[in-house]
């Protein structure tokens, strides 16, 4: 197949195409995440700005690269799981498991910078339907970054909340969601 | 009459604990089957080519108890024989001499060995010809233009397809012509938006013997007739594990989320098997079922859609024998199966349950429908009653391709 007007799609498996855009990654928007509450755990993806990780960005140009984030797995790690926390009803911090991480570059071209990071994983929950609070201190340092939506989802219920550096912490499903 | 294989004999030995303490051992004997050598496949169509020859096969019905590994096509003119093999149909048998008559036959091996070989075929190799599939005049007209009211779409649908000389046109906008589902939504934060779409594909698609990965930045796997993109992979991610998974682009990690057939992460697909991307493209996963609803062909072979490399892609449907139109129609099953234990390093099952990744599957020749790695498989269909290369959309795993078999 090719573009029409004759520039021809040269796809050979193993080959890195740096100037095409990287469409797979569409899983989540910027900013945003959602974190699905069943028997057998909280499913969480979220797409986090960059900016929000302390000492991964070895040439300060804003972005990270894949050599940036090998070298600082770990690094990153941690401040996940230090920037998003799911409590339990007792203030229990539930712990994230099976933690994966991918680069989301600018516009979704693979040639542009990665500005944000998108994570998954579950929160090892014992009881789904019991109460939890949702702590996310991810936000990033450019405006646009300032505040991280997170869609939960329950038994076919939503619950949708902005968390921002003055906001970092909602109950999830309040029976009253102007109380919380 | 077929001799039955033999069948040595295990033997088992059981301790039995006896009521009141006292204690014993019983030796029983299971007989323990073997496979044996797999039936003749079925040659079904031979394309000529210049010095060689494409033979298309079915796969025997009889595969002796033991997944067949593999094929051995044959041609023979005199002293001159030559083979190739391979692990499905179509199999290009190469360094004939053109202009004279080859008797080409099949044979099919597993683990217990080598079966008996098809009825053979004659082919005649010339200079000149090539093994290509001509789809002139399949789908050249398709043309749609109409206001889609569902109410996240709200927008006009438009897909026209054309043939010129060599190539099959498609101009598009991307947006679906059936229902979808709510976007944005609790899973899919975006909105269905119009797209720019201008894309070739050839109108004599070559089969090689490669297949070539497709899909996000490895290049769009197809387009279904109503102009909407197949891209059913999602990107590879890391795990906590450490050194053992790359970040480098394009797979961009080991391992790739399932957008289907897992229920811990929704990413918010509808009742098409669709979701929407950050910019706005609805894009299909799986099967696109309010499509396919639109044509109203039931259980008929239904072509959705063209692959990157211009061969026919069907959905759910096909004849039971690939190269009898006169068999019946089943639903056909990739040869992709779940694997019996998961990957060194994968992510614990535990949160994530095996098919949640693509790297839980494993392509086994010869199971399912008999399809290669690429969901497709050589046969006739409505449109191609001399047979072609064609691919499926599946219910299972890979749902749509994930690859193409054919000369991009």
């Amino acid at each position: 197949m090719t573009k029409s007007g004759g520039s021809v799609f040269v796809l050979v498996m193993g080959f890195l195409l740096t100037a095409a855009p990287n469409s797979q990654a569409h899983l989540m928007a910027e900013q945003k995440g959602t974190l699905n509450v069943v028997d057998g755990g909280a499913f969480l993806v979220l797409s986090a700005p960059v900016s929000a990780f302390k000492g991964v960005d070895d040439n300060k140009d804003g972005a990270l690269s894949t050599e940036e984030l090998s070298n600082h797995l770990d690094h990153v790690k941690q401040q996940i799981y230090q920037g998003i926390q799911l409590l339990s009803e007792s203030g229990t911090s539930l712990p994230l498991r099976g933690l994966l991480l991918s680069l989301v570059h600018v516009d979704d071209n693979l040639s542009n910078p990665a500005t944000q990071i998108m994570a998954l994983g579950r929160f090892a929950v014992k009881d789904y339907m019991a109460s939890f609070n949702l702590g996310v201190t991810l936000q990033g340092k450019t405006p646009k970054e300032n505040k991280i939506t997170i869609t939960a989802t329950r038994n076919g219920r939503s619950h949708k909340m902005v968390f921002t550096l003055d906001d970092d912490q909602h109950l999830l499903f309040p029976i009253n969601p102007l109380a919380q | 009459m077929q001799n039955l294989p033999t069948l040595p004999v295990l033997l088992l030995t059981i301790f039995l604990v006896a009521c009141g303490g006292g204690g014993g051992s019983q030796t029983i004997e299971i007989p323990e089957t073997t496979a044996s050598a797999p039936g003749a496949p079925t040659i079904g169509t031979i394309t000529e080519g210049d010095a060689s020859a494409s033979i298309a096969f079915s796969a025997p019905t009889d595969n002796g108890g033991a997944a067949i590994s593999g094929y051995e096509a044959t041609c023979t003119a005199g002293s001159d024989s030559q083979t190739a093999t391979g692990t499905e149909s179509p199999i290009a048998v190469t360094d004939l001499t053109n202009d004279t008559t080859y008797e080409c036959s099949v044979t099919a091996t597993n683990s217990a060995g080598t079966g008996v070989a098809s009825a053979t075929v004659s082919v005649t190799p010339t200079a000149g010809s090539s093994t290509t599939n001509s789809t002139a005049g399949v789908e050249c007209m398709y043309s749609y233009a109409a206001f889609n009211d569902s109410p996240s779409v709200n927008k006009t649908s438009i897909a026209d397809w054309i043939c010129d000389g060599s190539r099959r046109i498609l101009t598009a906008n991307g947006i679906p012509d059936h229902d979808v589902g709510t976007f944005p939504n609790s899973h899919n934060p975006n909105t269905i938006s119009e797209q720019s779409i201008s894309e070739e594909f050839a109108i004599e698609p070559v089969l090689t013997t490669n297949s070539t990965e497709l899909g996000g930045p490895r290049g769009v796997t197809g387009y279904v007739l109503n102009g909407v993109k197949i891209d059913a992979g999602t990107a590879g991610s890391c795990n906590d594990s450490g050194s053992s998974c790359s970040l480098a682009p394009p797979t961009q990690g080991s391992w790739s989320i399932e957008a289907l057939g897992q229920s811990s992460f929704n990413f918010g697909d509808d009742e098409n098997h669709a979701h929407v991307q950050p910019g706005g493209a609805y894009h299909y996963h799986g099967i696109p079922e309010g499509f396919v609803d639109k044509l109203e062909k039931g259980t008929e072979m239904t072509l959705v859609a063209w692959a990157a490399d211009g061969f026919p892609i069907y959905a759910r449907y096909g004849y039971q024998d690939a190269m009898d139109a006169s068999s019946a129609i089943l639903i056909i099953e990739s040869s992709y199966l779940l694997k019996s234990s998961p990957d060194a390093n994968r992510p614990s099952i535990s949160d994530y349950a095996m098919g949640a990744f693509t790297q839980d599957y494993e392509y086994v020749a010869g199971s399912g429908s008999n399809l290669d790695e690429c969901n497709g498989r050589t046969g006739v269909t409505p449109e191609f009653p001399e047979g072609i290369y064609h691919y499926y959309a599946t219910n299972g795993f890979p749902f749509l391709q994930r690859c193409v078999k054919g000369a991009l």
